[in-house]
């Protein structure tokens, strides 16, 4: 396994797309495919972009992490806020959204979909989602 | 500096259909300048739109969602929001969600604009 890896951005949407890239550089280095390594940088996306808009003040803090082993990488994205589970977070069925036009919703629906293991943990103030993609 | 950029200022065929040229990555941080120009059509009294989406190289939910905002007051005034030639990594996460239903999706730029 390689040593874990983590990157500290700012809870500003301006830094997505230095998370993108990080992400996608790690996804490279652990082997995975383009495919997985898209699926992968989006649910990271979705859930940083997630807590910047609804969980943080701005100029908080998130740190998001790499776990490499041989196939799959695993992605942890940790910061302090109001407890949310993203990975049981109710939302209206994806039929639902799309028939009510709805704005808003598709984010939680992406990380479902697309990372192969979504895991959360509440720890003494901080939020911790764990994304996992193989392939 | 921005990974974004759309240009809405070309009008093609009679009646004149609305072009929104898309280009970089559209996400949290950029998709308020996809709003702010699909308004500024709203506001110009144009509701026959075309997403232009060949130079698209990336879509987040936050994007999704200004497609899916406008799509009904374009065709509440009697026009439509349709989405063309998105590339086929883009096109992916549309389908994930299921917009091929809602949307009026073509190949090219041509032929949503034909098929007003």
């Amino acid at each position: 396994m390689a040593p874990p890896q983590a990157l500290h951005v700012r809870a500003d949407t301006d830094e997505l797309v230095r998370v993108r890239r990080r992400v996608g550089r790690w996804a490279q280095g652990a082997g995975l495919s383009e495919a997985a390594a898209r699926r992968l940088v989006l649910a990271v996306d979705e859930t940083v972009a997630n807590a910047i808009e609804h969980s943080l003040e701005p100029g908080a803090r998130i740190v998001i992490g790499a776990e490499a082993r041989p196939g799959r990488l695993t992605v942890a994205v940790r910061y302090r806020g109001p407890r949310f589970d993203p990975t049981t977070a109710p939302t209206p069925t994806r039929a639902d959204t799309l028939r009510q036009r709805a704005a808003g919703g598709y984010g939680l629906h992406l990380i479902r979909s697309l990372a192969d293991a979504a895991a959360y943990r509440w720890d003494g103030g901080t939020n911790e989602v764990r994304l996992t993609v193989e392939g | 500096m921005s990974h974004f950029s759309v240009s809405f200022d070309r009008r093609v065929g009679q009646p004149p259909v609305r072009l929104l040229a898309l280009t970089g990555e559209l996400d949290a941080h950029t998709a308020p300048d996809f709003e702010a120009a699909l308004q500024a059509c709203l506001d110009d009294g144009d509701v026959r739109l075309v997403a232009d989406g060949s130079g698209l190289d990336y879509v987040s939910s936050a994007g999704l969602g200004v497609f899916m905002a406008f799509v009904e007051p374009a065709r509440d005034g009697g026009g439509d929001l349709k989405i063309a030639a998105l590339p086929g990594r883009v096109f992916e996460v549309f389908d994930l969600l299921g917009f091929p239903t809602v949307f009026d999706m073509h190949p090219t730029v041509d032929a949503a604009v034909a098929s007003f």
